[in-house]
């Protein structure tokens, strides 16, 4: 192989007969890839091995049914005015996305009732509920009243 | 060897180029009439195959229904779904590719890069857009990643059809036609034009909202509107030099547009399978007039593969 020919692929004027130089132009139309093509290829495929093997561990995990956890955060209450915003999250343990959660959350016999659109595997919502008294532990209820299963 | 503008890798020289080969860092080449080092041409094609992949994907980045289809589908589905993507990546890298000039194309490798460039770009669009954060639980964002991969990677593969000119003596040059010849090759192009164009409205409510007005009058008019439509754009309205010396056994105009319509529909099906909408407990008179709705699309699509790919 000559190594002071142009490197192209369409030079006619580097055409040769000989097997040898036949070889060469091919490579040249084509030359291997550099090392950096070939860490990024494999990084690539490790990519690509860590989400396909992810999903085939997730497909072989127990399923859980839904079941929600809901945690008010009483050391975060802001008082806006006369009112009181209370944060609650709602974590949903299932295993499988659930739709449409209907959260019901009472306190002193007031109620305030939101729906979250979607809940992913394990995906945690943050809302906010607002009394005109400050709530406390004692006389809060919480309860999902409904769901939509996929 | 010479060193510098006109020298070769030292490894190229002394070994054929076999699987594993490799070029040296300082090797030079021209490429589409740039000569530049080998790693800067590289270093570019994969910018470009990142960049395809933002183009034909950030609307579907920024869809709601992918959040949540992402979030419905069974591991299982999604694998299938990624397995399928891979294989079509193969297909729209056999005509098009984000490497410059048509060479050094390796179907399998291209096609992993894509697949990695689409994950890269979903990633980061979904972390900075706030679909992904730290508290993101990891089966979410993977399954996020994993169905946004699939459009990402379309964009990747078809880099250089989007974002550079072929003409149609560089298509002809293509593994796609030299391996299929011209019926397989209408029918692969039919086929990843509809994936590409429909995967916009497959994963959306809106044809689902459609159904419930559509009757039997109105998905006949869809159907016959899509095959009339497909065969104008492709013969009538002639928007490329279109060979009128066709062979094969879709040579007749009429049977092609029919045979690849019925390709659309079957994108079209296949379409609303993989985002969950349709199964083998789907009643017939519910999917038959989605699949035409979504049809529609997909015959779009496909007639656009047929004229670009």
């Amino acid at each position: 192989m000559t190594s002071d020919k142009k490197d192209t692929g369409n030079d006619d004027a580097s055409k040769s007969n000989s097997s040898s130089d036949g070889e060469s132009e091919e490579e040249n139309a084509s030359p291997p890839p550099t090392l950096l093509i070939w860490f990024t290829r494999l990084v690539s495929g490790g990519l690509l091995v860590l989400i396909v093997g992810y999903l085939v561990y997730l497909s072989r995990v127990d399923d859980v049914a839904p079941e929600f956890t809901i945690t008010p955060k009483f050391d975060e209450i802001v008082q806006h005015e006369s009112h009181f915003a209370l944060p609650v999250d709602i974590i949903n343990g299932a295993t499988e996305a659930v739709t449409n959660v209907k959260v019901e959350i009472v306190f002193d016999g007031v109620s305030r009732t939101l729906t979250l659109p979607l809940m992913g595997q394990g995906e945690t919502a943050s809302i906010e509920v607002v009394f005109e008294t400050r709530p406390t532990p004692e006389a809060l209820e919480t309860m999902v009243l409904a769901y939509q299963a996929p | 060897m010479t060193a510098g503008k006109t020298s070769f890798s030292r490894m190229s020289d002394q070994m054929p180029h076999s699987l594993l080969a490799v070029s040296s860092f300082d090797r030079r080449v021209e490429i589409e009439g740039q000569t530049d080092y080998l790693w800067k041409h590289e270093v570019r094609e994969l910018l470009r195959g990142f960049a395809g992949a933002l183009f034909v994907a950030l609307p579907l980045l920024y869809t709601l229904e992918m959040w949540e289809r992402s979030r419905n589908i069974e591991e299982p589905q999604l694998l299938l779904i990624l397995l399928i993507a891979f294989v079509l990546n193969m297909g729209y890298n056999s005509y098009s590719g984000f490497k410059a000039g048509g060479t050094r194309t390796n179907l399998v490798w291209d096609s992993v890069l894509s697949l990695a460039l689409g994950a890269m770009a979903s990633f980061i669009t979904l972390c900075i857009t706030a679909r992904i954060e730290l508290d993101t639980p990891p089966a979410v964002m993977v399954s996020l990643i994993a169905l946004m991969i699939v459009p990402t990677s379309f964009g990747a593969s078809l880099a250089i059809n989007q974002l550079g000119a072929r003409d149609g003596e560089e298509n002809k040059n293509s593994i796609a036609y030299k391996r299929l010849g011209e019926d397989g090759e209408k029918l692969l192009a039919t086929f990843l034009g509809s994936v590409l164009f429909a995967f916009n409205i497959g994963p959306t409510i809106e044809p689902k909202l459609m159904l419930a007005k559509v009757g039997s009058w109105h998905a006949l008019a869809i159907l016959g509107f899509s095959v009339l439509i497909s065969y104008g754009i492709e013969f009538t309205a002639r928007f490329n030099n279109m060979d009128d010396n066709r062979t094969g056994v879709l040579a007749g105009r009429w049977l092609c547009t029919l045979v690849c319509y019925l390709v659309s529909l079957g994108v079209s099906a296949g379409l609303l399978w993989a985002f969950g909408y349709i199964g083998p407990s789907t009643p017939p008179e519910m999917w038959l007039p989605w699949v035409i709705i979504v049809g529609y699309a997909t015959t779009l699509g496909g007639t656009a593969g047929r004229l670009v790919l």
